[in-house]
C-alpha cells in the first residue's frame, strides 16, 4: 500500500514537472536563432539567421546564393545559416523574439511602427553610426534621403541605411498593347487615352496592391499630390479630404470601371500576376523585383500565349517612381548579440552593400544605386533584361520618387479597409468624395488615442 | 422546495475518504496549474489591459474607459454587433434548425442514410480557411460555377457575390449555414438516447409520427439543441478566416466582425483597444451562455 501511495506521489509530480516544463522557457539548453555555435577549435563564428527569403519565397533567388558567397567570402571566420520563416508569419516571431529580449544577431526588417516605437527606443538595436563613420566609402554609398531618416535626433543609426531604391512602375504587355510611345513622360489624363480599353490587372483583395500603386500615381499626377504623400512620411495621413486624393480617387473609379481585367475585383495580386501573364490584361503595376516572373525560365506560370520576352516597363506618368527613400533600411542588428556576432553582422552589411553584390543585386532584382558608379560590365548586363533597361532608361534626373499611399496612411486602413472600400468605389456605390470619407473615417477610427 | 421537506443531513466523508484529499489535490493540481496559466491568467490580463493605452510591448497606461468609448462611437463596432446580431439569429433558427432535422432524418435511417451520413461528415474535415477559399471559387463573377449556372439562363448575368451588397453578407453566411455536423451529431445523441419505453408507450397511445416527433422525441433533445445553439452562436461571435479570406469585412463593412476589428487593432499596435474588443466578445458569449441556459432550462434533467 505504501509503495503504491509512494508511487502515486512519483507520478503526480511527475506529472506536474513535466507540464511546468513544457511551459517554460529551456533558456539554458534550447538554441535561440542567432544564437553563436564556434565550431570546436577552429574559431569560426557562426549564427543563424531567420528570415522569409528562402525556399520558394521570391526573394530567395537573389538572397540564399548572396549568403552562400558570404560564407565563402568569409570561409574559416564567419558562418550564416538560414533559418526560414514564413513571411507571412516572420514579424510576428520577430516581435515575439524581441519581447523575450531573444532578437537574432541580425533582423531582417519590420514596420516603421515596430522600429520606431519598440526596438529602437528599447534599445534593442546595435547603433549603426560609429562603424559607418570608420567605413565613409560605405557611406557615401548610402542614399542620403535614407540615411537622414535613420538618424535619430541623438545621431544614432539602428537601422541599416538603403543604398538602393527600386521604383515602382507598371508593365505593359507589347503583344497586345503594342505603343510606341512615351508613357512615362505623358500626364496621367493623356495616359487614359493612350490606354483606350486595355484591361489592367487589378487587384483589390489583401491590400490592393496593384490598385493602390495606380492610385499613388493619380495623387502624384494632382496638384499638390507629391507634397501631400510625402508629407505622410512623417505624418500618418488621416485626413482624406485633400482635393489630389478625392481627384485621383475619381481617376482611380474611372480606371477600375473602364479599364479593370475581368476579375480584378476580389483579385489578390497573385490573381493579378496570373491574369497578366495568362494574356487576360494588358497592363499590371508592381516593382522591379517582377522582372524575373517575365524571364524564361518562369515559362511554367505562363498561359495563353502569354510570353515575358513581350513586357515592357515604364515609370508612372509625370516621371513618377514611387519609392520611399526616406525610410527605414532592410536590417538592424541586435544589442545583444555578443562581441563576435557583431562583427559578423557588421561584416554581412559591408558584404552586401559592397559594389559587386549592389549591381548583382540590380542585376537580379531590378533598381537604381544612386551613390554608387556603375561598372562597364553591369551596365551591358542590365541592358540584356528589357524591363530593367527600360525602368533604368526612365529613372532620371527629372524622375520624382512619391512613397506609396500604403506606405503613407495608418497600417489597419492599409491593410483592411482600402481593400474593403475598393468593391464599392468600382460598382459605383460610394463617390470619390464618399471613398474619401470613409478612408477618413477608418483612419480616425484606427489612430484614436 | 417544499417548507415541510426536511434539509438533508451534510455528508460527511469517512475517514479513509479524507485521508484521500491530499491525493486529490495533488493529481487535480496540474490541471489547475493548466488552467491558471492557460485560461485565467491570459482572461485577467486581457480585462486589465482593456482600460490602458498599451502597444503591446512597452508598459501600458491606464486610460479609464476610453477605448470602450472609441469602440461604442465607431462605425464599424456598431455594424459588426449588427451583423453579429444577424448571423446570429440565422445560426440559431436555419443552421441549428437545419443540423436538427439532419439529425431526425438519420435518426430514423432512411434507405442510404449511412451514406449520407458520410457525405454530410466530409465537410468537417475540411478546415473554415479551405471551405473560404472553395467558395471564393464558387461565387466568383467569371468563372464561379455559380454565375456559370445562371448565365445558361441569363448569359449577362454578372454578380460580384462577395463584394456587393447585401449580396455579401450572404455569400460569407453560406461558407458556414449548411455544416451543421456538430449540431446533428450532438442531436442525434440525444435521440439515440431516448429511452426506447417512452417511445413505446406514446405509440400505444396512439401517437403519430410527427406527435412522437414534437411531444416526445423534440423536448426531451432540449438540452441538446441548446447545446447546439451555444456552439453555433459562440462560432459565431469567433467567425473570422471565412470573412478575413474572402470579403476581409467589405464592401463597406457589409460583413465586418468583432475578430477583424480586434486583428486590425493589433496591425496599428493598439493591444488596449483589441483587449476591449476581446472583452465584449467574451461578455457577448457569456450572456448568449446564460440567456440559452435559461431558455432551454439546460440545468434540469429529463430522466
Amino acid at each position: 500500500m505504501k509503495k503504491k501511495r509512494m508511487f502515486a506521489g512519483l507520478l503526480a509530480g511527475a506529472l506536474l514537472a513535466a507540464s511546468l516544463a513544457g511551459c517554460g522557457a529551456a533558456s539554458g539548453s534550447t538554441a535561440q536563432p542567432g544564437s553563436t555555435a564556434s565550431s570546436a577549435g577552429a574559431g569560426v563564428v557562426e549564427v543563424t539567421i531567420p528570415s522569409y527569403k528562402t525556399g520558394e519565397n521570391v526573394g530567395a533567388v537573389f538572397f540564399e546564393p548572396q549568403v552562400e558567397r558570404f560564407n565563402q567570402a568569409y570561409e574559416g571566420q564567419y558562418h550564416i545559416t538560414l533559418e526560414s520563416v514564413p513571411q507571412d508569419t516572420f514579424l510576428d516571431q520577430m516581435k515575439m523574439l524581441a519581447q523575450q529580449g531573444e532578437l537574432p544577431v541580425l533582423v531582417q526588417s519590420g514596420d516603421v511602427d515596430w522600429l520606431s516605437n519598440v526596438v529602437y527606443p528599447n534599445g534593442l538595436a546595435y547603433d549603426l553610426s560609429g562603424w559607418l563613420e570608420e567605413n565613409p566609402e560605405l557611406k557615401a554609398r548610402l542614399m542620403p534621403d535614407g540615411l537622414a531618416f535613420c538618424t535619430d535626433e541623438s545621431g544614432a543609426i539602428y537601422s541599416m541605411p538603403l543604398a538602393t531604391v527600386r521604383p515602382t512602375g507598371f508593365f505593359w504587355n507589347s503583344a497586345l498593347w503594342d505603343t510606341q510611345e512615351d508613357l512615362s513622360a505623358m500626364t496621367m489624363e493623356q495616359f487614359i487615352t493612350a490606354m483606350g480599353d486595355q484591361k489592367i490587372a487589378f487587384s483589390t483583395a489583401e491590400n490592393g496592391w496593384v490598385a493602390a500603386l495606380f492610385l499613388t500615381a493619380a495623387i502624384a499626377g494632382e496638384e499638390g499630390g507629391i507634397e501631400w504623400l510625402q508629407a505622410g512620411v512623417e505624418n500618418r495621413i488621416v485626413d482624406f479630404s485633400e482635393p489630389a486624393f478625392v481627384n485621383a480617387i475619381g481617376t482611380l473609379q474611372q480606371m477600375l470601371q473602364n479599364n479593370a481585367a475581368p476579375n480584378s475585383i476580389g483579385a489578390t495580386y497573385a490573381d493579378a500576376a496570373n491574369s497578366f501573364m495568362s494574356n487576360q490584361a494588358a497592363l499590371i503595376a508592381n516593382g522591379p523585383w517582377m522582372s524575373s516572373d517575365f524571364a524564361s525560365t518562369n515559362s511554367a506560370n505562363w498561359s495563353n500565349g502569354f510570353d515575358g520576352a513581350n513586357v515592357r516597363a515604364a515609370l508612372f506618368p509625370g516621371q513618377i517612381g514611387i519609392a520611399n527613400t526616406a525610410t527605414y533600411g532592410e536590417w538592424f542588428i541586435s544589442a545583444n548579440a555578443a562581441p563576435e556576432e557583431i562583427e559578423l553582422a557588421l561584416a554581412f552589411l559591408e558584404f552586401i552593400n559592397s559594389p559587386e553584390e549592389i549591381e548583382a543585386y540590380l542585376l537580379a532584382e531590378g533598381g537604381d544605386a544612386p551613390g554608387l558608379t556603375y561598372s562597364d560590365g553591369f551596365k551591358e548586363e542590365q541592358g540584356k533584361t528589357q524591363v530593367l533597361a527600360d525602368l533604368a532608361a526612365d529613372t532620371t534626373a527629372d524622375t520624382t520618387f512619391v512613397p506609396c499611399i500604403l506606405d503613407v496612411i495608418p497600417s489597419s486602413v492599409a491593410n483592411a479597409d482600402f481593400g474593403m472600400l475598393l468593391p464599392s468605389l468600382a460598382d459605383g456605390t460610394f463617390t470619390p468624395e464618399d471613398f474619401a470619407q470613409r478612408m477618413t473615417q477608418a483612419a480616425t477610427e484606427a489612430t484614436a488615442e | 422546495m417544499h417548507a415541510t421537506e426536511k434539509r438533508p443531513a451534510r455528508y460527511k466523508p469517512s475517514r479513509l475518504q479524507r485521508a484521500n484529499y491530499k491525493w486529490i489535490y495533488l493529481f487535480l493540481l496540474p490541471t489547475v496549474v493548466i488552467f491558471a496559466m492557460f485560461y485565467v491568467v491570459p482572461i485577467v490580463e486581457v480585462f486589465v489591459t482593456s482600460f490602458t493605452k498599451w502597444d503591446g510591448f512597452n508598459a501600458p497606461s491606464f486610460n479609464g474607459v476610453r477605448n470602450y468609448i472609441n469602440l461604442f462611437t465607431s462605425h464599424s463596432f456598431l455594424t459588426s454587433l449588427k451583423n453579429l446580431f444577424w448571423w446570429c439569429v440565422i445560426a440559431m433558427t436555419l443552421h441549428v434548425g437545419f443540423g436538427t432535422l439532419v439529425a431526425f432524418v438519420l435518426f430514423h435511417r432512411p434507405h442510404g442514410w449511412k451514406l449520407t451520413r458520410a457525405v454530410y461528415m466530409i465537410p468537417n474535415v475540411i478546415s473554415a480557411a479551405a471551405w473560404a477559399m472553395i467558395y471564393r471559387f464558387i461565387f466568383n463573377d467569371d468563372i464561379g460555377i455559380l454565375n456559370s449556372l445562371i448565365r445558361l439562363l441569363d448569359p449577362d448575368f454578372s454578380v460580384d457575390w462577395f463584394y456587393v451588397s447585401p449580396w455579401a453578407f450572404w455569400s460569407v453566411t453560406f461558407t458556414w449555414l449548411f455544416y451543421a455536423v456538430i449540431v446533428t451529431l450532438i442531436v442525434l445523441g440525444d435521440l439515440l438516447n431516448i429511452p426506447q419505453e417512452l417511445t413505446e408507450a406514446a405509440r400505444i397511445d396512439g401517437a403519430t409520427g410527427w406527435q412522437l416527433i414534437r411531444y416526445v422525441q423534440l423536448p426531451l433533445c432540449r438540452a441538446a439543441i441548446g447545446t447546439s445553439i451555444i456552439c453555433s452562436l459562440t462560432s459565431r461571435i469567433a467567425m473570422y478566416e471565412q470573412i478575413a479570406l474572402t470579403t476581409a469585412g467589405g464592401p463597406d463593412y457589409a460583413t465586418v466582425s468583432l475578430p477583424i476589428l480586434l486583428v486590425n487593432a493589433i496591425t496599428d499596435y493598439r493591444y488596449g483597444y483589441a483587449n476591449a474588443v476581446g472583452v465584449l466578445m467574451f461578455l457577448i458569449g457569456l450572456v448568449i451562455l446564460w440567456v440559452v441556459n435559461r431558455l432551454f432550462r439546460m440545468d434540469e434533467t429529463d430522466y
